[in-house]
């Protein structure tokens, strides 16, 4: 098995927000701004649909889950701590959401085949192709059967796309707890991958 | 193979680029916005100022976090139900719901465009049965009086089920009452309704397939009813409509443009079985079966690696340990052979095969390094913290299959081909503490970690103890029985086996070492800070011929404070321990059994006491070492509890493990009130073990019982044939402990007379008082009967409570489920007077509904 062609670095959301603009939104926010509740959505709203993308394998499911993890979220406005970042608390919804989402007897949903089709080099043959998808479906299904904290801080910082920092203050560890965890993870997902290759 | 370098898997997991969302999804976002928005967002003006204060309590966050999971829930019941919310483009179909709902109709998912019709979409629809009396989202609440507010509210306002739904109906039945079927339902103007058939390649009608159209206008999602069918609300547009079912291929259709406004459609999707997904499905199952049926045939399963379970073709598995020498338990001495690891599965079940067989990661990591030689030290580590996580794999791996399959009926055994039922007695409650913190947390448990019998467990049942009589000393144990018949016809049976009540000043003298994890994660309030309260409260507990030792462990194991009588020394001890490092568990509990080999006393009970947050790496030997050491020590009558406080339960697997080698007791601390039952009101029962290697077998009658089933004890199965084997390994009995059996029974329908036992309970154990193996018998008959389901006496119908709602939350039963056993556990609350154990009950069930419902 080869890797895809394109080396995606991780990418922040081209819309992320600066510290500061974040926080000046919020200061609106609490006057009842409507307007910076939009320009919070705007800022935000396509990293934590990518990040439910990932995590369900379905651009539908993660189209509701979207609209779900918003809707909690501005009802818990007020538990929001605002010493952490608002991406970064809106995601801790979008993963509980998510994890209630499968928490019910039904299957997995379907790695999606749009995105199965990125993880797919053109230039391979058929096989590969399998080999591909099946890979991708592998390190799906392995990441959600890692153990919670491996499977938290795993999620976050690839599908998430949150800095270790921010992971580290949401687990209230430290940077190198967060750095050894995606080691150990990274460790396991090889062998579940491996395993599948064989 | 590129994946072996662990860069490429960052590369992987990263690999499809910024999916984009939906153009209406931004939309759709922002026409979510409240209309008390203003309200909602005005605490985050309180909430900066704090942004002043010291920056010491970020973990305060987390908890806050958790509350607003539960918060949310309430709050998001309340909004939806008040249509406020509703945006004027959405406005007539959310309208509609509600008309539906209040017809008394359970919400359709037609009209919503890009509805999914599943839990995670439940939040959106109106959850009727809370409709009216859920005003708790008035006004914010400070965060304490939410969480009080919502304990209150989740006792007292859920409505009875609206809907016909039966307890255990299955997810395919969920399925079907989630279609309308409510006449008054409108189409939206200009709108069409489609019916979709969905049937296999044989014409049989296929349930629970996901139904998906997409039309230019929107898309919406269904689930196949019984019948196969699924009805849409769609638009006049050409679309396509897509049947999606695991196991099968993805069947598609297009769907022709409507011609006119309000016309019905029918469309049929034939799904063909996906030869792929059903070879990988078969394997797994065969995966399953086959260890299960070894642990029922009582064979020694040869230990596989975890990865097996996962459903990839199995490498041959390494030829299976020398299985151990029968050996006789000599109560209170118990010898074992301790070496031969792996267990045999009769004794442990499924335990046994929770671990990787060492051989195998063994020439896996010497493959590792033949490749690469420079990462040997790295490959090392690795796998050690891959040994450490796999721990949990193969359970957790089962439980989500099982989690996967649709709602079973639960399995029934025919009493014509085995009318015995044989277990190892079970005493663990980590299983409710669990179940707990995920409540409390504002989340259901996943149902992988909920374990039924732990729950049923979980309470004192009031049995009798048993008595002394005609100049004889009390038995170990009494056994007593209830039954009732069910409202469904069939038949409950509690069995109740009690264990003497040890006064304090009748124990024998104790050395507790304890070991305690502080390692970096333990540096939280709940956490480090309750093991040293927890430890408080044991002090105050103690005697003056009791000692207490001290080891901590972070990267080293190092030994704070030798056994001493000496409280204040010990006090001091506790209030310096710091938090820090990594966690070398192994060489802590070295330390401990060396000064636990020290300081042992003849005649005094010597007892190791593990407390962590859930064992992240054991050293270089690797859990077997480790097992092994604790079994050994064990035989030498040095015991091991372990107690998890505040940990990821994701973890508990080891902890649990560790417990039962060394003949001790697991124990799931998450808050003071629990480390005060086990260290204040049970101290006795945890440290005098009354029995060892107890196990019980009940033996139906034929001619009377047609089928029966246990809940619960999964993985603490024993053969039939073994029960009278006192070399298997079985569970150990503290002092006023209480275990249960809970079954469900059919009984045939013949006359039967008073005194024909319906079933024989045999209890036998290793009893350390008299230092011989005893067994005891219990006959059961009609007698044991009540005459209706409400005369059953509380004890049964406590732990059918119990029972019910661990399995519930095992598999994912449907709302209505968990609101039946929430108004039963409100009764039996009445029933337990002072008991704030099984009040407590009522309102975790209540909470679950709740949750449930709002999945």
């Amino acid at each position: 098995m080869t890797l895809p062609a394109s080396d995606p670095a991780p990418t922040a959301s081209p819309s992320a927000l600066s510290a500061e603009k974040e926080r000046r939104l919020l200061d609106r926010l609490a006057g009842g701004d409507r307007v910076a509740a939009d320009r919070l959505i705007e800022a935000t709203y396509g990293t934590i649909f990518a990040a439910l993308v990932r995590f369900s394998g379905d651009r539908d499911v993660a189209a509701d889950l979207t609209q779900d993890t918003y809707r909690r979220a501005w009802q818990a406005l007020d538990s929001f701590d605002r010493r952490a970042r608002f991406s970064t608390w809106l995601y801790r919804i979008a993963y509980t959401t998510f994890l209630n989402h499968v928490r019910r007897p039904q299957p997995l949903p379907a790695l999606d085949d749009d995105v199965d089709q990125r993880l797919i080099d053109p230039a391979s043959g058929p096989d590969d192709r399998l080999d591909r998808r099946e890979v991708a479906a592998r390190l799906r299904r392995a990441v959600l059967e890692l153990p919670e904290d491996l499977r938290f801080t795993v999620t976050a910082r690839f599908w998430g796309e949150l800095r270790v920092t921010d992971i580290a203050a949401l687990e209230n560890v430290t940077g190198a707890a967060i750095r050894k965890r995606l080691k150990t993870a990274r460790g396991r997902l090889r062998l579940a991958l491996e395993e599948t290759s064989r | 193979m590129s994946a072996s370098n662990p860069h490429d898997i960052d590369r992987l997991l990263r690999s499809d680029d910024h999916p984009t969302p939906p153009d209406d999804l931004l939309d759709r976002l922002k026409a979510d916005v409240p209309a008390d928005l203003d309200r909602l967002a005005a605490p985050l003006l309180t909430a900066e100022s704090l942004d002043a204060a010291p920056s010491r309590s970020t973990h305060v966050w987390m908890p806050l976090a958790a509350l607003l999971v539960v918060a949310l829930g309430l709050g998001l019941l309340a909004w939806t139900d008040r249509s406020t919310f509703a945006p004027e483009s959405t406005a007539l179909s959310e309208a509609e719901i509600a008309q539906s709902v209040a017809s008394g109709d359970v919400a359709p998912p037609v009209t919503q465009p890009k509805e999914s019709d599943e839990p995670a979409d439940a939040a959106r629809r109106p959850p009727a049965p809370r409709a009216v009396d859920d005003g708790s989202s008035g006004a914010p609440l400070p965060g304490s009086l939410r969480r009080t507010e919502d304990r209150s509210d989740a006792r007292q306002s859920i409505a009875p089920p609206i809907s016909a739904t039966t307890p255990g109906e299955s997810a395919t039945a969920l399925a079907a009452e989630a279609r309308p079927t409510d006449p008054s339902q409108m189409l939206s103007e200009g709108r069409r309704r489609i019916e979709v058939q969905v049937k296999d390649e044989r014409g049989a009608v296929v349930p629970g397939a996901q139904v998906t159209t997409e039309t230019a206008g929107d898309s919406a999602t269904a689930v196949s009813d019984a019948s196969g069918r699924a009805t849409f609300d769609l638009g006049a547009e050409a679309g396509q409509v897509r049947a999606r079912l695991d196991g099968f291929e993805d069947a598609e259709e297009p769907l022709p443009p409507g011609d006119e406004a309000g016309e019905e459609a029918e469309v049929h999707l034939t799904l063909a079985i996906d030869q792929a997904t059903d070879q990988l499905l078969v394997s797994r199952e065969s995966a399953l079966i086959g260890s299960s049926s070894a642990a029922t045939q009582g064979q020694a399963a040869p230990t596989q690696a975890p990865e097996q379970l996962r459903g990839e073709p199995a490498p041959p598995s390494p030829p299976p340990a020398d299985a151990p020498a029968p050996n006789a338990i000599k109560a209170p001495m118990r010898a074992r052979t301790l070496g031969s690891i792996p267990k045999p599965a009769i004794a442990r079940g499924d335990k046994s095969r929770r671990l990787a067989a060492p051989q195998e990661l063994a020439e896996d990591l010497s493959a590792r390094q033949r490749v690469d030689a420079t990462a040997v030290e790295e490959a090392i580590e690795e796998e050690e913290a891959d040994l450490a996580s796999a721990r949990a794999e193969p359970d957790a791996t089962e439980g989500r299959l099982a989690a996967i399959e649709p709602i079973a009926e639960p399995t029934f055994i025919e009493a014509n081909e085995d009318a015995l039922s044989t277990f190892a007695l079970e005493v663990d409650d980590g299983s409710y503490g669990i179940v707990r913190r995920f409540l409390d947390d504002g989340a259901l448990p996943p149902g992988h970690l909920v374990r039924p019998e732990e729950i049923v467990n979980a309470f004192d049942y009031r049995d009798p103890p048993p008595r002394a009589q005609r100049g004889q000393p009390a038995d170990d144990f009494s056994l007593s029985a209830q039954m009732a018949p069910g409202p469904d016809g069939r038949h409950w049976l509690r069995v109740g086996i009690r264990g003497r009540d040890v006064d304090s000043a009748d124990r024998p003298p104790a050395t507790l070492i304890f070991v305690v994890d502080v390692s970096g994660s333990m540096d939280r309030d709940d956490r480090l800070g309750l093991v040293k309260a927890s430890l408080r409260l044991l002090l105050a507990e103690l005697r003056p011929d009791d000692r207490v030792g001290l080891v901590v462990y972070g990267d080293r194991g190092r030994i704070v404070q030798q056994p001493t009588r000496d409280l204040d020394a010990l006090g001091a001890a506790i209030d310096r321990l710091q938090p820090g490092g990594s966690t070398n568990a192994e060489e802590g509990l070295v330390l401990a059994y060396e000064m636990a080999a020290r300081t042992k006393r003849d005649g005094a009970i010597t007892r190791v006491i593990l407390c962590s947050d859930g064992v992240a790496n054991v050293g270089r030997t690797g859990p077997e070492a480790l097992l092994a050491r604790v079994a050994d020590d064990a035989a030498r009558g040095v015991e091991l509890t372990t107690v998890g406080f505040g940990m990821g339960p994701y973890n508990d697997t080891l902890m649990e493990q560790l417990a039962n080698r060394g003949n001790g007791r697991y124990a799931y601390v998450d808050r003071l009130d629990a480390a005060r039952r086990l260290f204040v009101e049970d101290l006795t029962g945890t440290l005098q073990t009354l029995a060892a290697d107890a196990k019980a077998q009940v033996v139906f009658d034929r001619r009377q019982v047609a089928r029966w089933r246990l809940v619960g004890y999964a993985n603490r199965a024993i053969a039939d044939d073994r029960f009278r084997d006192d070399s298997v390994d079985a569970g150990e009995i503290g002092a006023g402990h209480t275990v249960t059996a809970l079954y469900e029974l059919e009984l045939r329908d013949r006359p039967r007379r008073a005194r024909d036992p319906l079933a024989t309970v045999h209890l036998r154990w290793g009893s350390i008082a008299r230092g011989a193996v005893v067994e005891r018998t219990l006959e059961i008959d009609a007698r044991d009967m009540a005459r209706s389901p409400g005369e059953a006496d509380r004890r049964l119908r406590l732990a059918r409570v119990a029972g019910d709602f661990g399995e519930a939350l095992r598999d994912g039963a449907p709302p209505a489920r968990l609101q039946e056993i929430f108004g039963r556990a409100q009764r039996v609350a009445v029933e337990f007077p002072g008991d704030e154990r099984v009040a407590e009950l009522a309102a975790l069930v209540g909470r679950a509904a709740r949750l449930a419902a709002d999945r």
